[in-house]
């Protein structure tokens, strides 16, 4: 039962990280059908670039992670701006604007390996982040507490975010019906950089938090993204919901299956299971689920 | 009713000169020229694939010219991007899906709305009833009808001073159709809007417009005061 409990605690951990790359990814394809590959790449953009203002500027942790942050978020912001845009222009969607990010994704990634090598880049916020709390015979770090605390409130401040305010509103009138947006004469360019910007958050600080623990390595960014990926497809596609909930029981599925299997086997295990759901459903759990109230016309 | 609309009230608010436009690669507008005074209600008529569609959506900005000019108010609009349209005071009620299903009514209209406040929603809940008790519910959830009334009360809530409807009527019940045509009329004739209407439905047109155009392979074929065409002269042009 301790064992159980224990690994259900590191499971909701697992499943943070996996939420704020699922969420953030959720968002952008919910609401632009961009398969935007490069989410990895701004997600561990965040960790190197935290890194890198540690070790080569000598900046503190706290402001090394934050300039992460900003910076992995025009990243994000960016990529939609000066590539996809003016790649949709000219007509290029679907499969050539996946091409192009993956190209982009190759790209930032051998940026970082090339000036970091190929060792985890350890970002250093104190010793406070590994400190463990005592809760009985079970742990968790300081860390740990944080990561889940944040995921949680920033996960429910988006879906405040995207009920209650304007620009949230916007963002969930485009996602259904994107001409109308302009035909309503609201910029369409701006949709989407409140779009990017919001989606690449979240992956930022997952990949604040992985540089933090185990540090940033490259490979790493796509791993946490096929996960993510698998519970935006598991939760319904364009449902940040779904891809929060889906992801935490990624994490502690992949956790629990621990008392029964050898770690290397969870993430086989998990694919596999995966495949069979995405087979008897291929709209996710939401494909299982009843339609709502539909008045009679 | 009779507000003397005075015939030749001042220069063209909207002109167009020799537009030619493309889509999907095939020429659809072919050098269309139309001048739509301050004040008119014109009927666009023609068939399925004429190119009515497109002429809105080129009128907006949503299908770019290959050549020719379209002005409003004098000014050169021809390649401005819609949002700059609209906010100049045009509204389109599309084709198809003139609204955001996933919002609820009183979402939708607040994205309407925009420009002078001339008209409030007050005013546009009084034109359709129906939707003064749903302000909360999902567009997406409401029948055909009723959300044609969203995406026209959504183009109202601009208070455009052109205003531009395509097939509003297609798939309505008949008592929708007339609501609909009346409304269209008593913008026109109360608050002085410039409608242009695409329609299918001659008769009704010719009850409403008083002005009729017909396009025929991206040209305008005809165009004339109603009361000098009839409905037989119309589908000969079809
Ligand atoms: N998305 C599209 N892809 C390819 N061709 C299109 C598309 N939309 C319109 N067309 C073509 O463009 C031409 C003009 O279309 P348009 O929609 O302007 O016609 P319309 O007069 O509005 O017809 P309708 O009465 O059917 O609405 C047609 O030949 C149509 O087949
Ligand atoms: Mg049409």
């Amino acid at each position: 039962m301790n064992l159980f409990i224990q690994l259900l605690l590191n499971g909701v951990v697992a499943g943070s990280v996996y939420a704020l790359v699922a969420v953030g990814f959720a968002l952008i394809f919910g609401a632009t059908s961009h398969f935007h590959i490069a989410h990895a790449a701004v997600f561990s953009g965040a960790g190197y670039l935290a890194v890198i203002a540690t070790q080569n500027l000598g900046l503190p942790g706290g402001v090394a992670a934050a300039v992460g942050l900003i910076l992995a978020v025009l990243l994000g912001v960016a990529l939609v701006r000066f590539l996809y845009t003016p790649l949709g222009r000219r007509g290029g969607q679907g499969f050539v604007l996946f091409l192009v990010s993956l190209g982009a994704l190759v790209v930032v990634d051998n940026l970082f390996t090339i000036n970091l090598g190929a060792r985890p880049a350890q970002l250093s916020l104190g010793g406070w982040f590994h400190r463990a709390i005592p809760m009985g015979s079970w742990s968790m770090t300081v860390g740990q507490v944080a990561l889940v605390a944040i995921t949680v409130v920033a996960f429910t401040a988006l879906l405040l975010v995207l009920t209650k305010t304007r620009a949230g509103k916007l963002i969930t009138a485009y996602s259904g019906n994107p001409e109308f947006v302009e035909i309503v004469g609201r910029r369409p360019q701006r949709v989407l950089v409140l779009v990017y910007a919001a989606g690449s958050l979240f992956a930022a600080l997952a990949g604040l938090y992985v540089a933090a623990d185990t540090g940033m390595q490259p490979g790493l960014g796509e791993t946490f993204f096929i996960i993510s990926i698998m519970a935006v497809f598991i939760g319904g596609i364009g449902s940040v919901t779904g891809a929060f909930i889906a992801a935490m029981a990624l994490g502690v599925l992949q956790n629990v299956l621990l008392m029964r299997i050898d770690a290397e086997w969870t993430l086989p295990v998990i694919f596999v299971l995966f495949l069979v759901l995405i087979t008897v459903s291929p709209a996710g759990l939401s494909g299982l689920k009843l339609t709502s109230r539909r008045r009679p016309a | 009713m009779s507000t003397s609309a005075p015939e030749k009230v001042t220069n063209a608010l909207l002109s167009v000169q020799d537009v030619h436009a493309d889509v999907a690669g095939q020429p659809v507008l072919q050098g269309l020229s139309l001048d739509v005074r301050e004040g008119e209600f014109v009927a666009v008529l023609g068939h399925n694939g004429a190119g009515k569609s497109t002429l809105l959506r080129a009128l907006l900005g949503l299908t770019p010219t290959k050549s020719g000019s379209i002005h409003l108010r004098g000014e050169d609009i021809t390649s401005a991007s819609t949002p700059r349209i609209v906010d100049s005071g045009v509204a389109l009620v599309p084709q198809q899906r003139g609204y955001f299903e996933n919002l609820s009514v009183n979402d939708n209209l607040s994205f309407g709305e925009r420009g002078s406040g001339r008209i409030t929603r007050a005013d546009v809940l009084e034109m359709f009833p129906i939707l003064q008790t749903r302000g909360d519910q999902l567009v997406g959830t409401m029948s055909g009808g009723q959300r044609q009334m969203v995406a026209i009360s959504i183009a109202l809530m601009s208070s455009p001073d052109l205003l531009m409807l395509d097939e509003p009527s297609v798939g309505l019940q008949p008592n929708l159709v007339d609501t609909v045509m009346q409304v269209a009329q008593r913008l026109n004739a109360e608050y002085g809007m410039t409608v242009i209407l695409v329609e299918q439905n001659i008769e009704k047109v010719l009850q409403v417009a008083k002005r009729v155009a017909v396009i025929n392979r991206g040209r305008i074929m005809l165009d004339q005061p109603v009361e000098k065409v009839t409905a037989d002269e119309i589908w000969r042009l079809l």
